[in-house]
């Protein structure tokens, strides 16, 4: 066993890493449910993987210029992969895994040749670059938004800046460099000088603003939102309860497409869209240990480029910013010409990914200019959706799009499957972003749960502790934290326009005192006005069609006697076709002739706008179960005080 | 070559072994984690719910369906439950408690025309009727008058005191003006006609022959009747003899066991607790199966057994109306089974 | 050499991790810094109120200054000055709904003659800003006489906070005019007001708040309490030249107004408004916002004890 351990080649440890980081990633997406089992969250960090993923903490440190707790772990990643290369590529990312177990079936029977077409370096590999340069771009927008309002700010500074970049740009123009640094002096500064001209001229936060969609693209997210919202709602039924996800088609089809398009080249993902990896490219630049050939003799055989995971091309001149470490080269050898050690390859190297000034600038342009003009829909303002109801803890809307990787961790952790993937409702920033949808689930969000916030790797929904969530303690003056508001629809609500009691809503309202009262009417039913033909000490006998029989005895049937003064009224105890049975018994009996309504009491539902939190256990409940008669909308809400319903807070 | 082939080797392995350590690090490390429980499942399943008060349907001393139009609401309902009665009645919660209490709802209703004028309403829900019939009996005001009502209601000159089912009900008034009466007796109404008695009746009650019977002095005590603390459940009412001479109230008592052996052990218990703690026999003066009177701490005790049941009078100063009483109880009780 | 870049970037890297890293999190408020209003009243010294007659405004506005010292007493030279004056709406001046830009104009000229460096005429209109400036006649009479009207945009408020209020908490204030002001003088015309009874000078200063204000309607005594608290002018002018007597605060029929012909200065808003209600035939005691902030010390209610000093004008 000893010599084993000590005796594996490094490919079969590196297999072995990958297999533990894929089960490690399954583990924690299966004990992300609240409770205090050792299958449930304890206190398992079920945000690990997310959380060494330097795209996200770069990403969010663009938006909210602050790296968020945990996120810190991404530093590790960072220090590694500038020391060793894109290991987590070929060691951790579980996605990857995926990726290449499904490249490894899809290539298992094809030839030498073939496989070895099929792990050229392509140039589209460049195009992650610049997915993630627009992703990026579109992150900075609030940076740059501050450097632009610095000219207005201090206008005298602004001004020499002006003056000096204009006369800067114009000096390097008027010297002819084609290219070089000088060149990209040229261009810093003709930017620096529109920058600055753009600060006098407009107001930057309407030409630029910062959204972070990242986690469309980034593969831990990806896959975690794959897994939670897709592959393990297949088994959940085993133990809870299916659980639903709207609109996880999209989800389970972005995933499903990546998968699939390893059968035509493996890795495709990783190669030319993940921008994870892209930024890892860009951090390899200047890594001590890479892979690379040894000065000797090579065979050309190529044997190298048959398992070659990044296409990094390891037989000619190798790509290291591709190379995934994924060591297959290094057993492929016969020669024992490949090597990973501080040596350049002798071969040679690519020395950058070939991007393009033009698509540097391009995909940069792109990127920031499609944050506002997504923007114009006027959703962040007075078009907002208030069928938005974000779930407790989220930030105001702006800065919940800034730190949202829509990873599905919340969505997974809810204990009343409540929480859902958006599709357009928070608009395109917001797609697969959390929202909270009443009718599906086991109930509406639970009074004394406060697992989504304490899940979230971001903070976009913040940890709240169950005083702050319940207004309780030093939290008692700012109130519970409201998500929203139920109104009744009185025209569908049964006693309001069906003459049917019912109170589930107010029963089932958790706060204390409730946030819907009732109050009582007594309505005359539908055929209600009778003439009594005979009575005695407690019944009568009317005229009329036959009443159903059985029907009036639930405790909610009265009668009344025309003339009787208000309030006068007996419980019907029971019916049959034509007689009433009177709980109790008339201090007159009433003369045959004499006129009597058959009322019902009906308790009609109120709602207490200061009292309620917007919970949705109401609509959940509400027997109207097609378009509920009472449904929470996200006015009042407490993370918005321009939604506020009330002058007081 | 080969030398460096084997250098190479070696390094491999060796760090390969390493990072399969790091891996086990991890796992160590995550496994240590995962002790230290998230704030979300702290809450979930340590913290008791905050909301522990039982919110059921709306409870009948609520729902307006029981306010006459006259009243309207002074005050807020308020719900107690057995581990805060305390907080609104004080020392009279023991009463309510040791008699299977289970919830009081509370309000304060004001006239709608004289604002000043209020009382506050009581429901006590004691969970069945013969426990609502209990605490109605033992605080039985002496100058309750009549009140047609339910089967066990009186007033008195500012209050109403009423059993439906399995709720006790108080209304008290400070300013017992005829309105406020009137409307308290609407309320009272109303609350019955909402919440039926129903059909089930105190079975023991009818066991107490009803000649000479006071009205309405029947009563239930549930724990350490006289006491004696297997005495658990004795229903009591007084009788007054017609004589003359003596014009005493006697207590009579009975309480029903499972089976006439319980019973008879019952009354053999009784008898020894009545001895074991100063209690003498006397002659018996009728003959008769109520056996020997027991004089004890001045007055005497009668206890005999008939058939499930262990009656008998309590404290009765004198002997002739104890025996009396307790022979009439036993023949009443003996024609009752035959009936 | 490759492995001391390779260094150099893993310390950039860390740096920036470490000193931007946050332990907590974001906070429930996402609020940035509050901003308040100045103090501009002046120090009580010579007559607090005047109360004019006549149907000339420009008149009786000059009549009313010089009463209390002339505009001199409150304009000096250098002075910036901004004018709160009442353009809700995009009213015509014959309604009455709105502040006469004739007097406008001339408290503008006023205070230039006074030396003031400049004047700032502003408000946060219900209705669009520029229609409302316009319709009503005062961008025009204050740009001829010399002022600045400064329109409202997004970027002109921000966020405060009134010590001990239950309304005005972290709520959009109209600060961007006031920037290096000096003095602010309030133009307010009298109005019957349906939800709060009168629209007088304190009901003026509502039109310095931003966001969906009108929720305040719901309390609105209370808000006209805090706003009083929160605005400490200089001088308060009541036009109650032409009194709209009934269906304020929009009015729309001549019917609704009446000529009552009167002018009234004062460095004490809440009597101004006292005797303002008299106008509307109303008392000071059936406007509860007048007891409120009585009772808070910022004025008096009885101001007849101000001993006005009256006069008129034809």
């Amino acid at each position: 066993m000893w010599t084993k351990l000590t005796a594996m080649n490094i490919v079969t440890v590196r297999r072995i890493a990958q297999i533990f980081f894929f089960a490690l990633f399954v583990w924690f997406c299966v004990v992300t449910s609240v409770g205090d089992r050792w299958w449930q969250l304890r206190g398992w960090p079920v945000n690990w993987l997310l959380q060494l993923d330097p795209l996200v903490a770069f990403g969010t440190l663009l938006t909210t210029k602050t790296v968020y707790a945990g996120l810190l772990w991404a530093l590790a990643t960072v220090v590694l992969t500038i020391l060793l290369g894109r290991f987590f590529c070929g060691w951790v990312c579980p996605f990857g895994a995926v990726h290449q177990f499904i490249g490894w079936l899809g290539r298992r029977r094809k030839k030498h040749a073939v496989r070895v077409a099929m792990n050229q370096y392509h140039n589209g590999q460049a195009i992650k670059y610049y997915i993630l340069i627009a992703m990026l771009a579109a992150a900075s927008g609030g940076l740059l938004a501050e450097v632009l309002r610095w000219p207005r700010e201090k206008p005298v500074m602004g001004l020499v800046v002006l003056a000096a970049s204009l006369i800067l740009t114009l000096w390097f123009a008027t010297r002819k460099v084609v290219s070089g640094w000088k060149k990209t002096a040229e261009w810093f500064m003709g930017l620096l000088f529109i920058g600055t001209a753009l600060g006098f001229l407009v107001r930057p936060e309407v030409i630029v603003a910062s959204s972070l969609q990242t986690g469309l693209l980034d593969p831990i997210p990806l896959i975690h939102r794959s897994m939670n919202l897709v592959i393990l709602t297949a088994f959940d039924g085993l133990a809870t309860g299916s659980r639903f996800y709207m609109a996880a088609w999209s989800i389970a089809a972005v995933f499903l497409a990546a998968l699939l398009l390893n059968l035509w080249m493996p890795r495709f993902y990783c190669r030319f869209v993940c921008p994870l990896g892209a930024l890892f490219g860009v951090l390899v630049h200047w890594t001590p240990w890479r892979i690379g050939k040894r000065q000797g003799e090579c065979s050309g055989c190529e044997l190298c480029e048959n398992n070659c995971e990044g296409a990094c091309d390891p037989f000619g001149k190798i790509h290291p910013h591709e190379c995934l470490l994924c060591m297959n080269c290094l057993r492929a050898c016969r020669q024992a010409q490949m090597t990973y050690g501080p040596r350049r390859s002798a071969a040679g190297e690519v020395p950058s990914p070939g991007l393009t000034r033009r698509g540097f600038l391009t995909a940069a342009a792109s990127g920031l200019a499609a944050v506002p003009a997504v923007r114009l829909a006027g959703l962040l303002n007075q078009n907002w959706n208030p069928g938005v109801v974000r779930p407790p803890g989220a930030l105001a809307e702006e800065d919940f799009l800034q730190r949202c990787i829509k990873c599905g961790q919340c969505m997974r952790v809810c204990p009343t499957n409540v929480i859902q993937p958006a599709t357009l409702e928070a608009g395109w920033e917001g797609l697969w972003s959390p929202i909270l949808n009443f009718r599906v689930g086991t109930s509406g969000c639970q009074l004394n749960c406060i697992a989504c916030g304490n899940v979230c790797p971001t903070a976009a929904i913040r940890p709240l502790s169950l005083d702050e969530k319940l207004g309780r303690s030093e939290f008692e003056e700012r109130g519970p934290f409201r998500m929203g508001t139920a109104f009744m629809d009185r025209g569908r609500c049964l006693p309001w326009a069906m003459d049917k009691p019912c109170i589930v809503c107010q029963e089932n309202c958790p706060v204390s005192p409730k946030a819907i009262y009732v109050r009582e009417e007594f309505q005359a039913v539908r055929d209600g006005a009778r003439t009594i033909t005979a009575a005695a000490a407690d019944r009568l006998t009317l005229d009329g069609a036959a009443l159903r029989p059985g029907t009036l005895g639930t405790g909610d049937y009265f009668v009344r006697l025309e003339n009787a003064a208000a309030g006068e009224r007996r419980l019907i105890a029971d019916n049959s076709g034509q007689d009433l049975k009177v709980a109790g018994s008339w201090p007159a009996v009433p003369a045959a002739g004499s006129r009597i309504f058959i009322e019902v009491r009906l308790q009609k539902p109120y709602i207490d706008p200061a009292r309620c939190t917007g919970c949705g256990v109401c609509e959940h409940e509400c027997p109207v179960s097609g378009l509920r008669a009472i449904r929470v909308s996200a006015e009042n809400e407490s993370r918005n005080k321009r939604h506020s319903l009330m002058a007081r807070a | 070559m080969s030398q460096s082939c084997n250098e190479r080797e070696w390094t491999e392995r060796w760090v390969g072994f390493i990072i399969l350590l790091c891996l086990a690090g991890i796992a160590a490390g995550i496994y240590l984690k995962q002790f230290s429980f998230n704030p979300a499942v702290l809450v979930a399943t340590v913290a008791a719910p905050e909301t522990a008060k039982p919110v059921s349907s709306p409870s009948p001393g609520e729902t307006p369906s029981t306010l006459p139009p006259e009243l309207a609401a002074l005050s807020a309902p308020e719900t107690f439950a057995p581990d805060d009665l305390f907080n609104k009645i004080d020392g009279k919660a023991d009463l309510y408690l040791t008699a299977g209490f289970v919830q009081l709802h509370c309000q304060r209703f004001a006239l709608k025309a004289a604002n000043d004028v209020w009382m506050e309403w009581f429901v006590y829900d004691m969970g069945a009727l013969p426990q609502a019939f209990s605490v109605f009996s033992l605080q039985r005001r002496s100058e309750a008058q009549a009140l047609d009502l339910t089967e066990f209601a009186y007033q008195t000159q500012n209050a109403l005191f009423f059993v439906c089912g399995r709720y006790y009900v108080e209304a008290v008034t400070a300013m017992p003006t005829e309105p406020m009466m009137a409307a308290m007796r609407a309320m009272a109404r109303q609350f019955v006609a909402a919440n039926p008695p129903g059909a089930t009746r105190i079975p023991e009650l009818k066991l107490f022959p009803p000649e000479n019977l006071e009205a309405g002095s029947q009563g239930l005590q549930m724990a350490d009747a006289f006491g004696f603390d297997r005495f658990t459940n004795v229903f009591t009412a007084k009788y007054r003899l017609p004589d003359g001479a003596t014009n005493v109230e006697v207590l009579a008592f009975l309480e029903m066991e499972k089976t006439s052996a319980d019973a008879a052990a019952l009354r053999d218990a009784y008898r020894s607790f009545l001895l074991a703690n100063g209690g003498k026999e006397t002659e018996s003066q009728d003959a008769g199966s109520t056996g020997k009177p027991i004089e004890f701490m001045g007055n005497i005790e009668i206890v005999f057994s008939e058939d499930n049941a262990v009656a008998g009078v309590h404290a009765v100063p004198d002997a002739a109306s104890a025996a009396k009483v307790a022979r009439l109880l036993a023949d009443g009780m003996r024609k009752g089974k035959n009936e | 050499m490759r492995a001391a870049k390779a260094g150099a970037a893993i310390v950039a890297a860390g740096g920036v991790g470490l000193w931007l890293h946050d332990r907590k999190g974001p906070s429930a408020n996402t609020v940035s810094e509050t901003v308040s209003l100045p103090d501009f009243s002046l120090p009580p010294a010579g007559p607090k109120m005047s109360i004019v007659t006549g149907a000339d405004r420009v008149k009786t506005v000059n009549r009313a200054l010089a009463a209390l010292g002339g505009i001199g007493r409150f304009i000096k030279s250098g002075d910036r000055v901004v004018l709160k004056v009442n353009a809700a709406f995009a009213s015509p001046p014959a309604l009455s709904a709105t502040s006469h830009p004739d007097l406008v104009a001339e408290v503008t000229r006023l205070c230039l003659r006074a030396g003031a460096a400049s004047v700032i005429v502003t408000d946060n209109p219900i209705n669009d800003p520029q229609s409302c400036f316009s319709l009503t006649g005062i961008a025009k009479a204050a740009e001829s006489a010399g002022a600045k009207i400064a329109l409202p945009t997004r970027s002109s408020f921000k966020p405060t906070t009134l010590a001990d209020a239950t309304l005005i908490k972290d709520w959009p204030l109209l600060i961007e005019p006031f920037h290096g002001v000096t003095k602010l003088i309030g133009l307010a015309p009298v109005k019957d007001h349906n939800r709060s009874g009168a629209s007088l000078t304190m009901k003026n200063w509502y039109g310095l708040l931003g966001g969906r204000r009108n929720v305040f309607h719901q309390d609105i005594h209370t808000i006209i309490f805090e706003l009083a608290r929160l605005v400490r002018p200089t001088l308060v002018i009541l036009d109650g030249t032409t009194t709209m007597l009934t269906n304020g605060p929009t009015g729309g029929s001549l019917d609704d107004l009446k000529a009552t012909n009167t002018m009234v200065a004062s460095t004490d808003a809440v009597a101004a408004d006292a005797f303002g209600a008299t106008l509307l035939g109303k008392t000071a005691a059936s406007l509860p916002f007048i007891g409120k902030a009585a009772a808070a010390g910022l004025g008096i209610a009885d101001f007849e004890s101000l001993n006005p000093l009256r006069d008129h004008v034809d």
